[in-house]
């Protein structure tokens, strides 16, 4: 199974990632397993974090991981492979959608109408204070869905998935100067969004 | 006033100074704005309570059993399309021999059923997967994205 742990003893370092990538250039079928285990899982989020529903996000996370393998030789083994997955992800994510004919946000209408919830765990409820973080990280995600697709992208890379302005604009493929200003209109038509349902919710 | 104050830097500054992306000098600036005016420092706050709110969301990932088998390798992938392939012709093939036989010659029932039997039987069950699948895609939403 792809995502097995790898049976390492506890004193053996982890390979670089470098090296990972030479190997399963090279057909080693151990480094492509570790690789797929050190980033399956994040490429799932990320494509739950723009689609918003776990079986086209594990249908898109898998794609992308097998295109990440078949197309290893064009990658340089000195970048990181995240943002480089995560690029194949986005693109994939497109593609579906493309291919659907419909927008991101009229999916999550769809998926909501469905009854389909976003896969969102919540590990601290137990203090009032973190009830109403709780509260708040559920309206962000619900409000994400309102944001075009550009703003949700880059929004996500950075707020959920913590990529740095370098990162986010290898990704995307967009100049350094243009990820400050899209993410800050990004955030700021997200709380636009979140203030207008507060202010319904009363 | 707010406004005023405001208009001395762009705006995203303020992204930037969120994210700690800012150089010092510019990072300075924006900080005693945030200090001085409460419109800005507001927006500011907001802001960082999303971004806090979004860095701190946890996700369900499925457990390993969840995930389908997938090729790892372009040499599995390719054995395990040359292995169907091989055996959707070999199927073919003899049930098209055996149907020839079946017609062309006489036989006796015990015969007929030992050449038909097996490869009819299998031919059937394969049918009626494929026509469930060649129903399903006129449907499928995830039709356009590989497993």
């Amino acid at each position: 199974m792809i995502l097995s742990e790898p049976a390492l003893p506890p004193a053996v370092a982890a390979p670089a990632e470098g090296d990972l990538v030479i190997r399963a250039c090279r057909g080693d079928e151990c480094a492509r397993d570790e690789l797929a285990r050190r980033h399956l899982r994040g490429a799932f989020i990320f494509a739950l974090q723009l689609v918003g529903n776990r079986d086209d996000a594990m249908d898109i996370a898998q794609d992308a991981m097998l295109r990440f393998f078949t197309t290893l030789h064009r990658f340089d083994p000195a970048r990181p492979v995240r943002p480089w997955l995560l690029r194949i992800v986005r693109n994939r994510v497109y593609d579906l959608h493309r291919r659907q004919k419909i927008r991101r946000h009229d999916s999550l209408d769809r998926i909501s109408e469905d009854g389909r919830k976003f896969e969102v765990a919540d590990l601290e409820v137990d203090l009032e204070r973190d009830a109403e973080r709780a509260q708040l990280r559920s309206h962000l995600w619900r409000s994400l869905g309102e944001l075009t697709a550009r703003q949700r992208e880059i929004l996500v890379l950075r707020d959920y998935q913590d990529l740095t302005y370098a990162e986010i604009a290898r990704a995307l493929d967009i100049p350094m100067g243009t990820v400050m200003s899209r993410l800050h209109a990004a955030r700021k038509h997200l709380r636009r969004i979140l203030q207008k349902d507060l202010d319904a919710i009363g | 006033m707010a406004q005023s104050k405001q208009s001395l830097i762009n705006e995203e500054l303020l992204s930037g100074y969120l994210d700690g992306a800012l150089p010092q000098a510019e990072a300075q600036k924006v900080r005693v704005l945030i200090e001085d005016d409460p419109e800005i420092r507001k927006l500011y706050q907001d802001l960082a309570s999303l971004r806090e709110a979004a860095a701190s969301t946890r996700f369900v990932t499925p457990p390993d059993e969840d995930w389908p088998e997938m090729p790892k390798t372009r040499v599995s992938w390719l054995s395990r399309s040359l292995g169907w392939s091989v055996l959707v012709i070999w199927l073919t093939v003899v049930s098209v021999f055996a149907l020839w036989r079946f017609t062309s010659q006489s036989g006796d029932a015990l015969e007929i059923f030992l050449v038909l039997g097996l490869p009819g039987s299998v031919v059937l069950l394969f049918s009626s997967v494929l026509i469930d699948r060649i129903r399903d895609l006129k449907t499928d939403r995830y039709r356009g994205v590989q497993r």
